[in-house]
This record gives structure tokens, C-alpha cells and sequence, in this order.
């Protein structure tokens, strides 16, 4: 005797409230109003029992106690949500007698389907049909429409078209009380002879005389929990005084909200995530450092301009996604201070007070320091490099310390940006404070729609319409919005970075999967490669990969919520902290170092993509190097690595 | 293998399926299955008044020509619409008996396949009786016919269960068939369009097909052996992702029905 049917922890639970249910415009209303909830229904609860072939079991329980949604798992119909059922055999289920039938066809042609569904087969139909048809007693509307019987009428003939199941295990959910006294009398007859051919069973009746007559096991199901499990006679006792009196027995198990297998519903750990995702910013530092070299040297090398080769095949590709993965990295630095630094409270006047003295003011002096070097350097090292613009007098220096020039360093655009970024940050902060996540993201979308929006449908329209940008779009943009072509312009995105970086640290991207990102990831590459291709060189134009274009700052998004979720391993961790401390640093030491390179040492293999990986290599190395022997060197070298530091 | 295997043991439902929507289809109807070869005709007839009397349309052989689209597009269209609502509509079955739940699919696309077979048989009698010469290439329009047939399960596979949770999908889908009709070139030719347009073209894989269908029946030449990888692909490819969605969802569609 061996076991027929194992239940072991079998719960189902039913979700509600999810967006696929309520549908796209009632997510929306209940987001905004903050109602959105989802909530879970556990119909059966960690229920556990095991038979033995043979064995009849019954299932009592008052209504919605789950016995005919657990009946439904052990058909193989819903999936339970945690647990396993093992069954050794066929199983036969008649969960619900009258469905299946179709009210257009006859009722031949419905026996023959319902047949079907149960798993008979045309040869067994055939011999069986005249039995079916006169044991429910419709030999005379055989060739009827099935909707002109009577309800009575479609039970029996269900009713005699099941009981010629032969299954190891049958399951029967209130199928003995159909049609009238004497084919009830019929049909139970029918149904012992079916269990006494052996076939282990899952009985549900309302019925207690019936299970006492007929199961040898029972359970007890209560809201879908475990009552009991076990004697026919103690438990329908049981059963009956709760009925009587509304007391339960004093032995409830079942019910294990902690079970270990269950996937949590709502994050219970958020804060261990939180946290986490904190130190795996040392990681997106570490990438965007990578990613500014990446592309700084890209340029260098692939040249801007008319000066980049004519490239196919793969080196298109390679190129393709060196630009794109390297415009990544200015995204990530603003995404980071507006996750670290747009998070706080400021409305203390002494904590605004510290961070103007702490982050504000050495960052300032640190970006006017770096371009004194530079153009101490300039001065000195680079006379006559045509890059660098020959030697730069003095009223020059003060106008780039008063940002109104920008020095071609490659990286100095960046700098009034971060400045004018810090100098707003507690004002923004506070403005963001109390603002739920919904009103943040409105001059996100602002500044995205008009920058990316404009800027990508512009050029992606100009190249249809061969030559010039759309005038509608260009006046569009530089009249009633005015935030084309100049600074305003890359500030508001930019501004935009660090506010998507504020909505990443309350959240935004949670609830989306990481193979969905994955896939996004893919997908944005894939397109942007087409996009490319496509429209790289029209009439002259050169298609430059900046930051208003969707896709980067798509995938700068998507990247930044990839990586915080990621598990780097503790041996990278304390590299990737100690590169972090100096973020900053280098990207103000990678500059000097790579136009040196570029400059003096022609390492040129006539492969572009060869070519920057090796200065791409050099560059970090080198930078590597001169970050190190600064921070062993005291004071004011550190000082001026040391900025980013007050990021944590 | 365990899926033959599964199927086998389905036949004989499957078989009751598809008998089934063929009843319930015509039911009712006056003219019943001769329906079916009627109303491509109509429309054919209206898209030709339409194109050369009043638009004046100068492609040869255009009855055919036009029949070519009609043929392949229409046949699109019925098994995809009828596919989308196979799954919800015999909610009442799988959500009480275990069946596999791509079998309902399946059977309706027979039945729009048979339909697509009488027309194809309206259609030779077209071409026959316009003069083109029938050779032994036609064989090979077996090839876009098979790949068109896993192309609409597979998209019936995505639509159906698309359709489960999302049922506007069936107003979004009508117009996005109406969107790509006007893309498939059925009633006017790619000629006019510079190459990059044309390659275009080839993004829908409609227009593959019946591109294919006009290369053997009016140009008398078999594409090559891309363009087959092509076709073949586009069918792969969407079957792949419809036994994907459903593979994974399978479990979640009785909650949603």
C-alpha cells in the first residue's frame, strides 16, 4: 500500500489590487491619491496531509474554508503558491459537473466533448455512448440542441458521463446530490462502485452522514487552515459540535506566515536594502570613473567631428557602444549626488550651515585649484600643442576661474555644472522634502521631455528629411521653451540626473525585476546600434552620441538601479571603496594624463578600437598611480583628492 | 518525447475542439461555409473597382496581384482575432478541468486554416484563368504557408494570453491590423520607394509572405535562400516567445479570467 497523494505545505494565495487587474488608468489615480495597495489572500494556508492508495478522504470546512480551490491543486488546475503535491497515478477530477458544455450543440456532440475533456478517447466514446445516453435517460433528445434540456436533465447526463472515469484517483467536489430522488439513488450506487474498484478519493460534501459513511480519513479545513487531519469519527464529532456551538477544538496547526519557502509579499527588509544599495555605490563611482575615461579617451582617439574614420561591421558596433556606455558616466556622478546628497534634511540652518562649509566650499576651491594647475601646465608643458590652445595668459585664468571659458581639458564643462548643482543642493532638498515621489518627478519629465524629446526627435526627424533640423521643432525649442544650445539646456538635465538620483533612493525602480532591466538593457543597446547605423552620417551631419539623447540617459537609469542590486564580492568591495574616495580626483587627474598620452606617446596600431583600450588602460593605470603616491603624500594634495569623500 | 507524447493523449479532444468551432461558427448562418469563400471574394471585388477604376493603379496582372495580399493578409487577421479570444473564451473549461490550454488555440487556428485553404483554392482559379502559367515552383508555396501558420500561433499565443489581463488589447490589436494592412503593400507597389524604404519593408513579415506568394505566382522565380531565413524566422521567432509567455504564465490565467 503505498502513497497515493502527498499534500505537504500547500498554500494559495490570491493577489488583488496589482496593476494587472486594475488597469492602467485606476493604477495611476490610486498612486497619485497614495492608495495603492496590493493585497493577498492566503485561500489555503500551509495545509499538509498524506493517503494511502485506497484510502477516502472527505474534506469538510463552513463555505470559503478553500476545499474547492485545494481540490483544483491536486487536479493540477492552479499551481499552489508554496508547497508540493505529489501524486503517484491518474487523477480524475469532477470539480464542477456542468461545465465544459456548449448550449449550440447537441447533445451527442456535447458528450462526445465532454468525453474528451475527461480524457476518454474517440474508440472508448464510441462503445460507451448507447450506456452513457440510457443510463441518463435521454435516448430521445440525443440529437437535440444541449440549452433545450433541463438543468436536471444536463446533470444526469454529465453525471453519467463522469462515472465512467476509471482513474487511480478520483476527486469529487459535491457531485454525489445532482438530479432527482431516484437517479440520486442511481448515482450513489454508481459512485461505491467506482471507490470499490480502488481508486483513492477526495471527497467534499456538506453532508456529515455521508462522510461518516463512506471516508476513512477526513480534514478539516477552517478560512484555509489546517484544522485537523486524521479518524473519520473523532474529527466529524469535532466537526459537528463547532457547528453546534461555534467552538473550535483546541489543537489548530497550520498557518505558517513564516514559512521560510513563501516569497514576502512586501519587502520586510528594506532596510537591510537600503543599506545595501549604499555600499554598492562605490561600485557606481567606480563605474563612473571608468566610463568618463572610457569616453574621454574615445574621443581622443575616434577624434570628434569630421575627423571620425568611416567605420563598418562590427568596428561600427564597437564604436557604437564605446560612446554609448562611455556618456554614461556624467549621468552616474549626478545620479550619485542627487542619491547621497538630495536625500538629507536641510532645514536646520546648521546643517545647511556644514554643508556649505564641508562639501560646498572645499568643492569649489578644489575645481579652482585644479584649473589653476591646468593652466600652470598649459603654460609650461604644452606651448605649441595645437590642442590646448597655446599658452594662455593670465586674464585668460581668471576668466576660466570665473567660469565664463570653458578650457578645452575635456572635462571643464563639468565643472560650473557641479558647482551650481552643490550650490542649490539643501535649497532643492527642501523643496523635495515633504514632496511625495509623484511631484518630483514632474521637472524631470520636464526637462526630459523637451531636452531628450526635441533633441532626439530633431535629429531622428532631420534625418528623414534630409539636411538641416527641423525649423518648426528648432524654434519650438529656442523660442517658447528656450532651453535649446545653451546652458540653461544642460543644466535642467543635468539638474534632472540628480533628482532622478533622489527618486532612485526613494525608490522609483523597486518593483521592476532585474531580468526586466537586463532586458531593457539589451533592447536599448540593440536599438541604439540600429539607431546608428541608421542615421550616423546624413548629408554631412554627424550624429553625436550626447547626454540629451533617450537612450543614454535610459540606460544610465537602468544601469545605476542594476548595479546598486548587485552583489560585488568583499574583495572588490574594499578596492572599488578605496577608488570611490577619489572619484573626483580622478576625474581631474585622467585628463592631464591622457592628453599627455595622446600627446607624446603615439601608440597608434591603426585599430582604433585597439588603440583606446590601450590609452583606456594606460590612462587608469597611470591615474591609478599618481591618486596613490598623492594620497601618501600630505596635506594639500589630499585636500584636493579628497572632495568626493563628502559625498558619503 | 514527452510533448508528442502529451499531444497524442489530446488528440481526440482536440479533434471534439476543432469540430466544435466549425458548428459553432457557421451556425445560424444562411450561407454557412460557403461564407468563407464569399467574403474574400467581395472584398477582393471592391479593392479592385476601388484601385484601378477610381485610384488608377497600373500594375500588371493586378486582380491577382491584389487577391495575393487579400489572400495572405485575411488569413492573418481571422487567425489571429479568433485566436486572441480562444483562451478567455473557454475560460469555463480550464478553469475546471485540466486540459492544456494552447489545444483551444490550436483548434481555432485549424478552422482558419481550412478557411484559408478553400480561398487558396478560389485563388488558383484566379490565377489560372488570368493567363499565368502554372509551373512546379508553386510547390514551394507550401514553405510561406507553413511559416505563416506557426507565425499566426505564435502571435495567437501572445495575444491570447495578453488578452487574459488585458483586455483592450482586442481595440489596440484592430488598429494596429488596420496599420499594418496599409504597411503590407497589398493593394500598391514598393517600386516608388527609395531602397532604404523598400528594405523597410521587410520588418513586416505580412509583406514577406505575400512578397514571396507574388515572386512564385507572377514572377515565376523562387526567392533566395535570406529571404527564406527570413520568413522562417519571423515564424521561429514568434512562436518562440509565444510558448515563453505562455510557459510562464500558465499558472496565473485562471486567476485573471
Amino acid at each position: 500500500m503505498g502513497t497515493a497523494l502527498k499534500a505537504d505545505n500547500v498554500s494559495i494565495r490570491y493577489i488583488t489590487g496589482d496593476f494587472k487587474e486594475i488597469g492602467i488608468k485606476e493604477y495611476f489615480v490610486r498612486k497619485l491619491k497614495g492608495d495603492y495597495k496590493v493585497e493577498e489572500f492566503q485561500a489555503v494556508d500551509h495545509v499538509s496531509f498524506e493517503l494511502d492508495k485506497g484510502d477516502m478522504l472527505g474534506i469538510v470546512g463552513t463555505n470559503g474554508a478553500g476545499k474547492s480551490t485545494l481540490l483544483k491543486a491536486v487536479a493540477g488546475i492552479m499551481e499552489p503558491t508554496c508547497g508540493k503535491i505529489t501524486c503517484n497515478g491518474e487523477i480524475a477530477a469532477l470539480l464542477e459537473l456542468g461545465s465544459g458544455f456548449d448550449g449550440d450543440l447537441t447533445v451527442k456532440e456535447n458528450a462526445y466533448l465532454r468525453g474528451a475533456m475527461l480524457g476518454y478517447t474517440k474508440e472508448f466514446m464510441d462503445s460507451t455512448y448507447d450506456m452513457i445516453i440510457e443510463f441518463a435517460e435521454l435516448r430521445e433528445f440525443e440529437d437535440r440542441p444541449f440549452k433545450q434540456l433541463s438543468s436536471g436533465m444536463k446533470s444526469r447526463l454529465a453525471f453519467s458521463i463522469a462515472s465512467l472515469v476509471d482513474p487511480d484517483i478520483l476527486i469529487l467536489d459535491e457531485v454525489l446530490s445532482v438530479g432527482d430522488g431516484a437517479f440520486q439513488e442511481k448515482s450513489a450506487a454508481k459512485m461505491r462502485e467506482i471507490i470499490s474498484r480502488g481508486a483513492t478519493t477526495i471527497l467534499v460534501s456538506h453532508s456529515i452522514t455521508q462522510i461518516r459513511e463512506l471516508c476513512n480519513k477526513v480534514l478539516w479545513l477552517d478560512h484555509g487552515k489546517q484544522v485537523a487531519f486524521g479518524e473519520t469519527q473523532s474529527i466529524c464529532d469535532g466537526y459537528e459540535e463547532y457547528l453546534k456551538t461555534g467552538v473550535m477544538p483546541q489543537n489548530i496547526d497550520g498557518g505558517g506566515y513564516n514559512c521560510s519557502q513563501c516569497e514576502p509579499l512586501t519587502e520586510k527588509s528594506a532596510q537591510n536594502t537600503e543599506k545595501s544599495r549604499i555600499s554598492q555605490l562605490d561600485i557606481v563611482r567606480v563605474f563612473a570613473i571608468l566610463m568618463v575615461i572610457l569616453i574621454h579617451t574615445a574621443e581622443g582617439i575616434y577624434g570628434t567631428g569630421e575627423w571620425v574614420p568611416e567605420l563598418t561591421g562590427m568596428s561600427f558596433i564597437v564604436y557604437s557602444l564605446i560612446k554609448l556606455f562611455g556618456r554614461v558616466g556624467v549621468p552616474f556622478f549626478l545620479m550619485l549626488t542627487g542619491y547621497l546628497l538630495l536625500d538629507r534634511d536641510y532645514s536646520d540652518s546648521a546643517m545647511t550651515g556644514k554643508f556649505y562649509k564641508r562639501r560646498f566650499l572645499p568643492m569649489l576651491l578644489a575645481c579652482e585649484l585644479w584649473i589653476v594647475i591646468y593652466w600652470v601646465l598649459q603654460r609650461l608643458l604644452f606651448v605649441d600643442k595645437l590642442w590646448f590652445g597655446g599658452a594662455q595668459s593670465v586674464s585668460t585664468l581668471l576668466r576660466y576661474l570665473t567660469f565664463q571659458d570653458r578650457n578645452d581639458w575635456q572635462i571643464s564643462w563639468y565643472i560650473p555644472v557641479l558647482i551650481l548643482l552643490y550650490l542649490f543642493i539643501p535649497f532643492i532638498a527642501n523643496g523635495m522634502r515633504s514632496m511625495p515621489k509623484r511631484y518630483i518627478a514632474i521637472p524631470v519629465i520636464w526637462f526630459s521631455v523637451q531636452e531628450i524629446g526635441f533633441w532626439t526627435l530633431n535629429s531622428f526627424f532631420s534625418c528623414f528629411f534630409r539636411g538641416s533640423y527641423i525649423p518648426a521643432v528648432q524654434y519650438l525649442s529656442n523660442t517658447i521653451l528656450r532651453f535649446r544650445t545653451d546652458n540653461y539646456g544642460i543644466i535642467g538635465i543635468y539638474f534632472s540626473f540628480a533628482l532622478v538620483g533622489l527618486l532612485m533612493r526613494k525608490g522609483m525602480l523597486k518593483g521592476i525585476g532585474k531580468r526586466t532591466l537586463l532586458a531593457a538593457m539589451g533592447l536599448i543597446l540593440i536599438t541604439s546600434v540600429l539607431w546608428l547605423k541608421a542615421f550616423f552620417r546624413r548629408d554631412g551631419i554627424q550624429y553625436t552620441i550626447w547626454y540629451e539623447w533617450a537612450p543614454v540617459d535610459i540606460l544610465a537609469v537602468v544601469m545605476f538601479e542594476l548595479i546598486t542590486r548587485m552583489k560585488a564580492p568583499a574583495r572588490w568591495a574594499s578596492v572599488a571603496a578605496w577608488m570611490s574616495k577619489y572619484g573626483l580626483g580622478y576625474f581631474f587627474i585622467h585628463g592631464i594624463v591622457l592628453n599627455l598620452l595622446l600627446a607624446y606617446i603615439p601608440i597608434r596600431t591603426g585599430i582604433c578600437s585597439v588603440d583606446t583600450a590601450v590609452y583606456f588602460l594606460a590612462t587608469f593605470v597611470i591615474s591609478t598611480g599618481a591618486i596613490f603616491l598623492m594620497s601618501k603624500v600630505p596635506v594639500l594634495s589630499r585636500r584636493l583628492l579628497l572632495i568626493s569623500q563628502g559625498n558619503q | 518525447m514527452e510533448i508528442v507524447q502529451k499531444l497524442n493523449k489530446n488528440k481526440f479532444l482536440f479533434q471534439e475542439l476543432v469540430h466544435r468551432d466549425f458548428a459553432k461558427k457557421y451556425k445560424r448562418t444562411m450561407l454557412g461555409i460557403a461564407w468563407s469563400m464569399l467574403s474574400p471574394l467581395l472584398s477582393l471585388l471592391v479593392m479592385r473597382l476601388v484601385f484601378t477604376r477610381l485610384l488608377g493603379s497600373s500594375i500588371e496582372h493586378y486582380t491577382v496581384y491584389l487577391f495575393s495580399g487579400q489572400l495572405i493578409f485575411s488569413f492573418f487577421n481571422d487567425s489571429t482575432n479568433e485566436g486572441m479570444m480562444s483562451l478567455l473564451d473557454n475560460s469555463d473549461i480550464f478553469t475546471k478541468v485540466n486540459v492544456p490550454k494552447y489545444l483551444f488555440l490550436f483548434s481555432r487556428n485549424i478552422s482558419s486554416l481550412i478557411n484559408f485553404g478553400l480561398t487558396m483554392m478560389i485563388y488558383f482559379l484566379f490565377v489560372v484563368a488570368d493567363g499565368i502559367p502554372v509551373t512546379w515552383k508553386y510547390l514551394m508555396l507550401l514553405f510561406p504557408v507553413a511559416c505563416l501558420v506557426i507565425f499566426n500561433l505564435g502571435v495567437g499565443l501572445i495575444l491570447s494570453a495578453l488578452y487574459v489581463f488585458f483586455r483592450d488589447i482586442r481595440y489596440l490589436y484592430s488598429i494596429f491590423t488596420m496599420l499594418l494592412m496599409y504597411l503590407s503593400a497589398i493593394f500598391y507597389s514598393i517600386e516608388d520607394f527609395p531602397q532604404i524604404g523598400r528594405n523597410l519593408f521587410l520588418l513586416n513579415p505580412i509583406y514577406l509572405y505575400i512578397r514571396y506568394f507574388r515572386k512564385i505566382v507572377l514572377e515565376g522565380t523562387v526567392p533566395t535562400l535570406q529571404f527564406h531565413l527570413l520568413a522562417l524566422g519571423y515564424a521561429v521567432a514568434a512562436f518562440a516567445i509565444g510558448a515563453f509567455i505562455y510557459k510562464k504564465k500558465n499558472h496565473s490565467f485562471l486567476y485573471y479570467v
